[in-house]
Order: C-alpha cells, then sequence, then structure tokens
C-alpha cells in the first residue's frame, strides 16, 4: 500500500515537472510571437540586436540612464519614414519623449531622434 | 446493557495450540469470558489484542537497584538464562515496576508462534499473559500453559506454583481478571516508510521546481500586467498634409520636436517660406489646431494648447 503511494506520488511529480517544461515553453513562445517582448526584461530591453530587428535598420543606441537610451536612426529615406514613424508610435512597452524628425535636405533623407523610458 | 456490549474490545487469548478463548474487554480492563474455539479454524486476521499463555511464552524478573539504569529497547536481559539463541525468540520491551526495583522481561519462542503467525494481521498486538493479567482482584489461581499462576498482593509480580504440591481450586479461564496492557512483544518491526518519505520530498522538490522555474513568472505577470503605453505621434498628420504641398527643391530642412508639438520648416529662400506660409493658411480648416507662423526663410507649426 505504501508502495502504491509512493508511486502515485512519484507519477504527480513527474508530471509537475512535465507541466513546468512545457508552461515555461509556452512562456518562451508566446514572449518570442511578440516582437517587443525584449523591452519588458532588463536582460534584452538594451541589447542592440533587438532594437534593430524590431526597426529592421541600423540604428544608434544611447544608454542615459539604467531605463533611459536614446535613439538615433539615420539616413531613412522619404518613402521609408512613414514606416519608421509607425514603429516608435507602435512601441507599447516603454514611454516615448522627445521624438525629433530632422529632414537633411542636402541628401534627401531624414534623421530621426528620441528618447524612450523602458520599464 | 446490549449496547456497552457491542462497544467493548474483543481481547483472544492464545491457551495453547488448539484452544483459543474470546473475552469481551471491559473500559476498566475487566475481562468477560464469551467462548473457547479452536484457533486452526477461526479467522485469525480479525484478532487486534491477543495475550498468549506461558505455554508459548517464559519470563523473568531482576532487582536493580541503580535507579539511572536503562536497559536498551532491543536488549534481552535474560539471554543468558534462555535456551534459545537470541534471533530465535520474540522479546518485549524491558518493563520496570512502578512500586520496586524490579526489572521484567517476557520472550517467545518464534518456533513456537510461527504457526499463527503467518495467519494473523500485522496491525495485532500481542502481550505476554503472565506480565498483563492482574488476578489480585479476584485473589484466585488461573493455569496459564503448564503453570499455575496467582497475583501477589504485596508485589507486583505474579507467582508460580508447582502442580504436585497444589491442592487451591483453579480458575477455568480469565473471566473477572484484569487485563493490564502496559507490556507487549515486539512481532512485526515498524519499518520506515523511506519509499515515502522519499517520493513525498521529490513531491515537494517538483513542487519547488515548478514554482521558480516557470510558474512563479507566469503568476507575477498575471499578477502585475505590463503598463502600455500609446505613444501616438501628434504631428505626424500635419506632416503628412503639408509634406505633399511643398514642391521639390525648395525646403532645406524639415524639424519635428514631438516635445513642443512644433514643425519647423526651413526653406531656401524667404519667398519660398512667405508663399507656403500663404499656402498654408488657407487650410485653416485643416489645420485648425495649430498655430502657424513665418519668420524670415522658417515656417514653424505649433499645436494649439487648451486652456
Amino acid at each position: 500500500m505504501r508502495w502504491i503511494g509512493a508511486f502515485i506520488i512519484t507519477l504527480i511529480s513527474a508530471v509537475i515537472v512535465f507541466t513546468s517544461f512545457e508552461l515555461k515553453s509556452w512562456t518562451i513562445n508566446l514572449r518570442s510571437e511578440d516582437v517587443q517582448g525584449f523591452m519588458r526584461t532588463s536582460d534584452t530591453q538594451l541589447n542592440l540586436n533587438s532594437w534593430e530587428a524590431y526597426f529592421d535598420k541600423e540604428i544608434e543606441l544611447i544608454p542615459i540612464s539604467e531605463k533611459i537610451v536614446k535613439i538615433n536612426i539615420s539616413n531613412i529615406e522619404p518613402k521609408d519614414l512613414p514606416e519608421s514613424i509607425k514603429k516608435f508610435e507602435q512601441i507599447k512597452y516603454a514611454s516615448l519623449y522627445n521624438l525629433k524628425i530632422i529632414l537633411n535636405d542636402q541628401i534627401k533623407s531624414f534623421n530621426i531622434s528620441t528618447t524612450i523610458t523602458l520599464p | 446493557m446490549g449496547t456497552s456490549r457491542l462497544n467493548m474490545k474483543k481481547l483472544y487469548r492464545l491457551v495453547s495450540s488448539d484452544d483459543l478463548e474470546i473475552y469481551n474487554l471491559k473500559e476498566s480492563g475487566e475481562l468477560l469470558f464469551c467462548k473457547s474455539v479452536n484457533p486452526t479454524k477461526f479467522n485469525l486476521k480479525k484478532i487486534r489484542h491477543l495475550i498468549i499463555s506461558a505455554h508459548f511464552t517464559n519470563w523473568d524478573t531482576k532487582r536493580i537497584e541503580n535507579i539511572a539504569y536503562k536497559p536498551n529497547s532491543t536488549v534481552n536481559m535474560f539471554a543468558s538464562q534462555s535456551i534459545y539463541e537470541k534471533d530465535k525468540v520474540f522479546i518485549t520491551l524491558p518493563y520496570k515496576s512502578g512500586n520496586t526495583d524490579y526489572w521484567t522481561q517476557a520472550w517467545a519462542p518464534k518456533n513456537r508462534l510461527s504457526p499463527f503467525l503467518k495467519t494473523i494481521s500485522k496491525k495485532i498486538k500481542i502481550y505476554p499473559e503472565a506480565l498483563t493479567i492482574n488476578g489480585s482482584k479476584k485473589n484466585t489461581y488461573w493455569k496459564s500453559g503448564p503453570l499455575i499462576l496467582n497475583s501477589d498482593n504485596h508485589s507486583d509480580f505474579i507467582n508460580i506454583n508447582f502442580q504436585e504440591e497444589f491442592n487451591h481450586s483453579i480458575s477455568k479461564n480469565l473471566n473477572g481478571f484484569i487485563f493490564e496492557p502496559s507490556i507487549e512483544f515486539i512481532i512485526f518491526k515498524k519499518k520506515k516508510p523511506i519509499g515515502l518519505i522519499f517520493s513525498i520530498f521529490i513531491l515537494l522538490m517538483s513542487i519547488i521546481f515548478i514554482w521558480f522555474h516557470s510558474l512563479n513568472e507566469i503568476i507575477l505577470e498575471k499578477n502585475n500586467p505590463p503598463t502600455l503605453y500609446e505613444n501616438n505621434i501628434s504631428g505626424m498628420k500635419l506632416l503628412e498634409i503639408i509634406q505633399s504641398s511643398i514642391p521639390d527643391g525648395v525646403i532645406q530642412n524639415i524639424k519635428f520636436d514631438q516635445r513642443t508639438d512644433s514643425t519647423t520648416y526651413t526653406f531656401l529662400s524667404n519667398t519660398n517660406a512667405l508663399e507656403f506660409f500663404i499656402l498654408a493658411s488657407e487650410f485653416s480648416d485643416t489645420l485648425s489646431e495649430w498655430e502657424i507662423s513665418n519668420e524670415a526663410n522658417v515656417v514653424t507649426f505649433k499645436k494649439k494648447r487648451d486652456n
């Protein structure tokens, strides 16, 4: 009887461990589907590659403090400007301040700079 | 009366290999004889309390004046007096009389009890008759196996009487005797439920694991959902409208400042700036939210603030 009890408890433990891995995997999948997921955790929110992947452009990431960063995107062609601006507007996990869009008429391109406060 | 009998515990007395007596046990410890049965034809599994007669057991007492003496629970105090080897007998725990300095212990040869042990429940408690039956109240003799016993009113012990020199009346059974279950045989050693303890430990570990590995994160996220921001850029619509109405090659610079909600157009000449200012002023319906100003080659749109 004791051994049956022990077996059942061990079985429950195995199910718990299995469920834990499944939950983790589910959480990771859910986050990977969220293109802005990297902004939510301290580990990834200053990752240049993640930001560049999000904007689909080369950017300059300048940390001002632990939670405040300045982002510069240079040489945006006029046709790409609305898309770039849309990307900034769509940022949902961080607050956008002081967005500046400057046209450089000599090379017919725009520069965007903004300050972002991270969660 | 009938109900109180139903509530009584049953006590069984194994007198010999072919005689099992059944008693009702009162709360006071008094035994009420019910009947005798043949143990070989009786379902021994249901027995929970069994006393065994001197046919199956032996016992001895020893006076130890040292009050600090405490024998180990597994010690056989009278091993030297027994003809049986240590592992061939069941023993009781050593027991000290409450009123005297005497220690007592009983033992029972395994080979005599083994035919019964195969058919009894592991929950059974087996008592040595000579150390658990008190006949002092009844003040009579009784037969236990080959021995004739009686309780001594002046001590805690049972007297053994030899049959040859005995001429008193002997009680046929233990009816009216008092049962005092102070001492019992160690028959089935309780095994520690190591497997169960280990599995419970694994269960706890798995609960801790799931908490730190995934659950903690999910619950925290559920309780503290992330703050969502709306980063609408209010001047973008203006930028789109204006941009389409500026001819190519006349503008030097456009500066949009989200903080001040202003857009500054720097033209190549003052004339171009003035023409654009006049044109923009004509769109007063569309640009009603904006204040437009012109200074040299710069035209500035600034969002009107609600006061």
